[in-house]
């Protein structure tokens, strides 16, 4: 392990370019917009069109969020090298879960306009859905999550901070970091699967109580996750782009990046499909409607189309290719893209089953709204960016991955 | 003049690095390295053509989708089952069909690409292979003319080739 005081200065460079730069007032402009969009909503005709914009930002967010932190995680666990330019970009969305878990508390006053079953209890699962259990569990599940997270962040920075202010190598810590990463990152792995299945049930599928798929809670942290591997393509691909990194991130991580999004397409993709065709076969109207109502009947069904093409087969077709996968400027638009198409299928799988109208609720208020979350979650992370180290300098994986880098290029 | 095969025989790859980028610089007309492992660092330096095999692949794939929709769509239509009102052509059970196909054909057609393309299996080993390049050396192989001979030579040996042999 060296301490290459270039190295050092890259890891900090950005501090003083996010301290010049307007980006964070520009986020946090876009947070109050939304916010004002938000209460007007609220407060007017139909409070019902904000709050169901609200879940549908709410669970998109927080899935992107920890499925960044996931992410890193992974990376953690399979002691992979390639990755450690980029982990602190993705651990770094732990900081929005807190924010997160707020956000979902506040859904707590919005609850009757967007949960049937506090209207119309369903007698049979009365003993799960009620309101103050589904609160509590929900809420002690996105704080552990969040606990965790930052946990695993903030263990992971203190070992960069500490190479930082020492003056020389400290033998004997790394190691009993990586070991704690370890335990943290297993955690978060095997809680973030149970936890957001239990999340996507409660959260979304409990909007129309009376349907059911079991796997509709692996659907929902799969296409999470798959919504955070683009999130982390977008961010790495902008820092690549503006900033001091290029050195480090290189195509090949671009390449690496594509590949995972690929697969993670398929997967999310297959479980839907999964779900589809046993639903199909089935043929019983009390589970075909919910398919039936998105994808036959209008204003829904250019929406789930639209799905379809901007978060499975415009990846799929795209990251066949090699080249266009190593390109950062492709990438960015691949990921803004399935970003996009995410957020769409969470628009499609919260609001049918509550918009009662013919109408299509998309309108100026709920674009502000998504903005106003967008912002939010820029704000936070860029606020947390600005005081930790960009790369781990700590991490002796990421000198054993720039040796791998240099090696023979003399 | 005929031109001569020069086979500089490596340690460690770091020399057979060097001696490849002095090599490859005065581009010599033909160039062969062996390696006993595989080594990014080759790939990027010797920058090989995008293999043919891929086409293989995706004809084989192509086939497989085809084919697989094609037979269930077909057999369908031969030998029409009613069941639970639903059309005799269905797309969404046949996915699975063209989906198996397509991983099938594919990886078939993989594997043929692989055998017409690659040499493979190699029945005419070439004269500059040595048994060592599977066991613990690298080499490298450069066809070049007469007069370059000598030059190439101190090129190899100056990078560090154990051996130096002409073939």
């Amino acid at each position: 392990m060296f301490a290459n005081p270039e190295i050092i200065q890259d890891a900090q460079s950005h501090r003083e370019k996010l301290a010049r730069s307007p980006i964070r007032w520009i986020f946090l402009g876009l947070f109050f917009i939304g916010l004002a969009a938000f209460l007007a909503g609220t407060l007017g005709d139909t409070p019902q069109r904000a709050w169901q914009v609200y879940l549908v930002n709410l669970v998109f967010f927080l899935g992107v969020a920890q499925g960044m932190v996931v992410f890193a995680a992974a990376l953690q666990l399979t002691s992979a090298r390639w990755g450690r330019p980029i982990k602190r970009l993705a651990e770094n969305g732990a900081v929005f879960l807190p924010v997160g878990a707020v956000l979902l508390a506040v859904l707590y006053l919005g609850r009757e306009q967007i949960f049937p079953w506090i209207a119309h209890p369903v007698p049979e699962k009365q003993a799960w859905l009620n309101v103050p259990f589904f609160f509590v569990r929900d809420l002690v599940m996105v704080a552990i999550l969040a606990g965790l997270s930052l946990a695993f962040l903030r263990t992971s920075v203190r070992a960069d901070e500490a190479r930082l202010s020492a003056s020389g190598p400290d033998s004997k810590k790394p190691n009993s970091i990586a070991q704690k990463l370890s335990v943290w990152g297993t955690l978060l792995a095997v809680l973030y699967a149970i936890f957001f299945s239990l999340l996507g049930f409660d959260l979304i599928m409990s909007l129309d109580p009376h349907w059911y798929s079991t796997l509709f809670g692996a659907y929902f942290f799969i296409t999470s996750f798959f919504a955070a591997l683009a999130a982390v393509v977008v961010i790495v691909s902008l820092v690549h782009k503006i900033g001091p990194l290029s050195q480090y991130i290189r195509g090949s991580q671009f390449h690496d990046l594509g590949k995972l999004l690929f697969g993670f397409a398929i997967v999310s993709g297959d479980f839907f499909y999964s779900q589809f065709l046993v639903i199909w076969y089935g043929n019983i109207p009390e589970e075909t409607r919910y398919v039936i109502l998105r994808l036959r009947e209008m204003p829904w069904k250019p929406l789930s189309y639209a799905v379809l093409f901007v978060a499975f087969v415009i990846p799929f077709v795209v990251l066949l290719s090699r080249k266009l996968k190593q390109k950062p400027g492709w990438m960015l638009a691949l990921g803004g893209l399935v970003l996009a198409g995410v957020w769409l299928e969470k628009f499609l799988l919260v609001v049918p089953s509550i918009w009662p109208q013919g109408s299509l609720p998309l309108g100026p208020m709920e674009m502000l709204i998504s903005l106003g979350f967008l912002g939010l979650f820029g704000a936070v992370y860029l606020w947390n960016l600005a005081r930790v180290p960009i790369l781990p300098v700590g991490d002796p994986l990421f000198h054993e991955y720039l040796e791998h880098v240099n090696e023979g290029s003399h | 003049m005929k031109p001569v095969s020069l086979v500089g025989v490596f340690a460690h790859f770091d020399e057979l690095m060097e001696a490849l980028q002095k090599v490859k610089e005065k581009k010599p007309e033909r160039l062969v390295v062996y390696s006993p492992v595989p080594h990014h660092k080759l790939e990027e330096i010797l920058e090989p053509k995008p293999s043919p095999v891929r086409y293989f692949a995706l004809a084989g794939a192509l086939t497989g989708l085809f084919g697989g929709f094609g037979l269930a769509i077909w057999s369908s239509l031969k030998w029409g089952l009613i069941t639970g009102g639903k059309p005799i052509v269905s797309i969404p059970p046949f996915i699975v069909v063209g989906f198996e196909l397509t991983i099938l054909f594919g990886a078939l057609a993989t594997l043929v690409g692989l055998i017409l393309t690659h040499q493979f299996p190699a029945y005419k080993i070439p004269g500059t292979y040595d048994a060592r390049f599977s066991v613990d050396r690298f080499g490298l192989a450069v066809r070049v003319s007469q007069e370059q001979r000598n030059e190439f030579e101190a090129i190899l040996k100056s990078a560090g080739a154990e051996e130096v042999h002409v073939r």
